[in-house]
């Protein structure tokens, strides 16, 4: 298989992700499933764009590195956002 | 001219060239951005008492067209780059050309749609001002839109000043495309996220 | 490139502490018409010579702002990194020169944002260096729109010289330049670029959203229900001050981890050097720099302990807070290991570096409370917490970085500089901060906040301690005196200063060295007094059986 025509098999992969994800957005799911699936699609079109288009699949550690570390930032920061938000303790209003 | 050491030869004990390491540890750096700006949303909404239904708001297929011409201008913008890649098929500086052309193409529809977005909800009175969703969606893509304007001002550059620098040092420039790339690739990404999170979602 | 920096960051450096000898003539005599200068101030500022609190408020914001952001940084990492680690890695030049160049020049493009500001209508910003929300979101007058702009100038301009710093160290050591034969300050660099790179890009987001906010009038910051001055404000609310303070935080704590790493490098190269042995523990020093690096990055919310953060939240913080003092805690003890069984050659550098010492000790201790949750509730927000963080920066890492200057300015100019008026600059300025930073853990644990205007003139209960405004601020003058030996002697010895032979220092890394791009690198960085040897100290670039 040529290279073009397996980067244009990625793009049909990445045109159907992306019409799944509208038609089930569209069934209006509660929210933590819909949440979960909409995140799902998208990390998987996301995955294959950085696999293949930008070749992190034949990338070296020296750059492998640096990216797990800065997903686990950003993993971090996303989640202790919310945990300190929804781990809160409500004092008396003010001027009750 | 005098060039650094590994600008366009992989260094062996590293196996990469500097340009690639370099813009890797750049895109490390937007993630974090752009992740403080979802962990903006995430908290934002997870403590709103109520939220607008974005799909409502927003345009769905509009954003769905955006998608797709992205995604398509990524394919574009690496076949540009096997065009010019060293490798067992012949190097085609035409080819280069067209593909790339056809990305610039592509970004500036996605902008164009951009534009007509935003004009629609100005139109219908609905500014950043108006509602934190709003704020949000306004801010998040006008940030990316940014990027995807700064990305097309390098492919513009690539695609002129092409001719001579592959005529000179054809390797150099093929590097140069594919980080170029791999730039462009990374704000599709960006997109693939926002598109789910801010219409869909 | 380090030189250009070099000078700028003094420069700022310089403009950073004028506004605080303003701001402690303002402490001692609360009310009083600032002598000489005052009539320059302006009347908007401060009529009759006489400071006003929204004018203090300014000097408070950008002295934090700009001795970190303008200052310290920029010397520590821009110019002592870009002149230094080419040079110790034997490498050509920087990997990438041109985006070096935009480096320096979106700083200077920043430094000048900031300066500027302060001749805007309502002047420079006036909340803080960590401009909280909802204050600053509303503050009237352009000043912290300014701060704003010259803060995202800042941040790229950092964002390029991480990358550009991790490039070089990873792609252009010289051939046998393996990591573990780093000199320690290169190691110190490249976990301090990691730092800038991934914990800058947040306060940017956040800057923008408050931009946002600013200027288009969105609520990202503001909270539903919010009423000023009495009267509700007409937004669409439904933001939150918190979300400022996590994506700030995020940045600024690891921020302070880049004033000291760089800090720590310049100390240990000088300290083994003037020991004529081996840094005791170099492996392990590298693995804690890690450490620290990796840990600065989980420890942001304890700036937030008063927030009405829950308990869970709350331990995990003080925990991670407790666990990131242990790295620092190895680096320290290797340094003072590294001195024992030494022979020690008291050179200015090396004062400087000896006193560094004890004081980011006295720093780092004092930090243990603030990290407790319990205990930080009657500190947070004293002057004890400004004497603990002056601890850490001015006899902390601005002592190192005289260290760095008096060190490595023969490799410069190929002169010393002059060592009476550097030891006399070394004693006063010892001596002065002493006096100037400690009375601040007193004044914090008998209730006095920080930032205020008049020092705490209202405070009933602090009366006691804020008579000791008045030997602090005395002290800062005295201070800003023996800076003049320091600047004379610089300028005095670019022009004059003793010839210096090649390797002054006698040194073994690869910076004393001509040609070092050409070298090849055989040693380990710190073969001092090694058995057998034929000379006290073996430079790296040396063949092995020489």
């Amino acid at each position: 298989m040529t290279p073009a025509r397996f980067y244009i098999g990625i793009f049909g992969a990445l045109v159907a992700l992306t019409l799944i994800t509208v038609l089930v957005s569209s069934l209006q799911l509660p929210t933590a499933p819909r949440v979960v699936f909409g995140l799902a699609v998208a990390g998987a079109k996301a995955s294959l764009i950085v696999l293949f288009f930008m070749h992190l699949k034949s990338e070296r550690e020296m750059v492998f590195w640096p990216l797990a570390l800065t997903a686990f930032l950003f993993v971090f920061l996303l989640a202790f956002v919310l945990w300190s938000e929804a781990d809160h303790i409500v004092g008396p209003t003010l001027g009750s | 001219m005098h060039v650094l050491p590994y600008t366009t030869e992989v260094r062996a004990d590293t196996g990469l060239t500097s340009p690639k390491l370099g813009i890797w540890l750049f895109l490390a750096s937007e993630v974090m951005l752009f992740g403080s700006l979802f962990s903006s949303y995430a908290l934002l909404r997870t403590g709103a008492a109520s939220w607008p239904d974005q799909s409502a708001v927003l345009s769905v297929p509009l954003a769905t067209l955006n998608t797709i011409i992205l995604i398509s201008s990524s394919v574009t913008m690496v076949l540009a780059w096997t065009a010019l890649a060293p490798g067992p098929q012949a190097q085609n500086p035409a080819r280069f050309k067209l593909y790339m052309g056809l990305t610039l193409l592509l970004g500036a529809a996605f902008l164009a749609v951009k534009a007509i977005e935003y004009g629609d909800k100005f139109a219908h009175g609905l500014f950043p001002a108006t509602n934190t969703f709003l704020a949000l969606y306004f801010t998040m893509t006008g940030v990316h839109a940014v990027h995807v304007l700064v990305g097309m001002a390098v492919n513009a550059y690539l695609l002129v000043s092409g001719a001579r620098m592959w005529r000179t040092e054809p390797e150099r420039f093929a590097n140069r495309v594919e980080i170029a790339g791999i730039y462009w690739h990374f704000v599709d990404v960006v997109w693939v996220f926002l598109f789910p999170v801010l219409y869909l979602l | 490139m380090g030189l250009l920096y070099g000078f700028t960051s003094l420069f700022f450096l310089l403009v950073g502490f004028t506004l605080v000898v303003i701001i402690r003539w303002q402490l001692a005599y609360p009310g009083s018409p600032v002598p000489y200068i005052g009539s320059l101030f302006g009347t908007a500022n401060a009529p009759g010579g006489i400071v006003l609190p929204e004018f203090y408020n300014q000097l408070g914001a950008m002295h934090g702002t700009i001795m970190v952001f303008l200052g310290v940084v920029p010397l520590a990492v821009g110019a002592f990194g870009n002149y230094l680690i080419p040079l110790q890695i034997g490498a050509p030049d920087m990997a990438f020169p041109r985006l070096n160049l935009a480096s320096y020049w979106f700083y200077l493009a920043g430094g000048t944002v900031m300066l500027a500001s302060f001749f805007v209508p309502g002047g420079a910003a006036n909340n803080g260096w960590t401009s909280y929300p909802p204050l600053s979101d509303l503050a009237p007058g352009t000043g912290q729109t300014w701060w704003l702009v010259g803060m995202a100038f800042l941040i790229n301009s950092s964002l390029l010289g991480a990358l550009n710093f991790i490039t070089t160290v990873v792609q252009l050591r010289a051939p046998g330049m393996t990591w573990f034969r780093l000199p320690f300050f290169v190691w110190a660099q490249f976990i301090t670029a990691f730092l800038l790179l991934l914990a800058f890009p947040p306060l940017e987001g956040a800057a923008i959203l408050q931009g946002m906010d600013r200027l288009a009038g969105t609520s990202f910051f503001l909270p539903s229900g919010l009423a000023v001055s009495g009267r509700p404000l007409g937004v669409a609310g439904g933001g939150s001050a918190l979300l400022w303070q996590h994506l700030f935080w995020f940045l600024a704590h690891p921020e302070v981890y880049v004033l000291i790493l760089p800090a720590m490098g310049i100390v240990a190269e000088i300290v083994t050097n003037n020991t004529r042995k081996p840094l005791w523990g170099y492996r392990v020093m590298v693995y804690s720099l890690f450490a620290l690096g990796f840990l600065s990055f989980i420890v942001w919310a304890h700036h937030m302990f008063l927030t009405g953060m829950g308990t869970a939240v709350s331990a995990f913080f003080q925990t991670t807070t407790m666990i990131v003092s242990i790295p620092s805690v190895v680096i320290l003890s290797s340094l003072i290991l590294s001195l024992h069984g030494g022979s020690i050659r008291f050179t200015t550098p090396m004062l400087f570096a000896l006193a560094f010492i004890p004081m980011f000790g006295i720093g780092g201790l004092t930090g243990l409370p603030l990290g407790l949750a319990t205990t930080d509730i009657p500190l947070h927000d004293t002057a004890y917490v400004v004497g603990h963080f002056h601890y850490l920066v001015a006899p902390g890492t601005i002592f190192a970085l005289f260290a760095g200057i008096y060190h490595w300015f023969p490799r410069l100019t190929g002169r010393m500089m002059n060592d009476t008026l550097g030891r006399i600059h070394f004693a006063g300025s010892l001596v002065c901060m002493n006096v100037i930073f400690m009375p601040m853990f007193v004044q914090g644990l008998a209730g006095v906040n920080r930032r205020l205007w008049d020092g705490g003139a209202e405070y009933a209960h602090a009366q006691g301690v804020l008579s000791l405004n008045v030997p602090m601020s005395i002290a800062a003058f005295a201070l800003a005196f023996f800076q003049l030996f320091f600047i004379v002697n610089l300028f005095a010895s670019l022009k004059a200063g003793r010839q210096a032979a090649a390797n002054p220092w006698s040194a073994t890394t690869l910076e004393w060295q001509a040609a070092t791009s050409s070298l090849r690198v055989y040693r380990n960085p710190y073969e001092y007094s090694v058995p057998g040897a034929s000379a006290d100290f073996l430079p790296q670039h040396l063949p092995a059986d020489a």
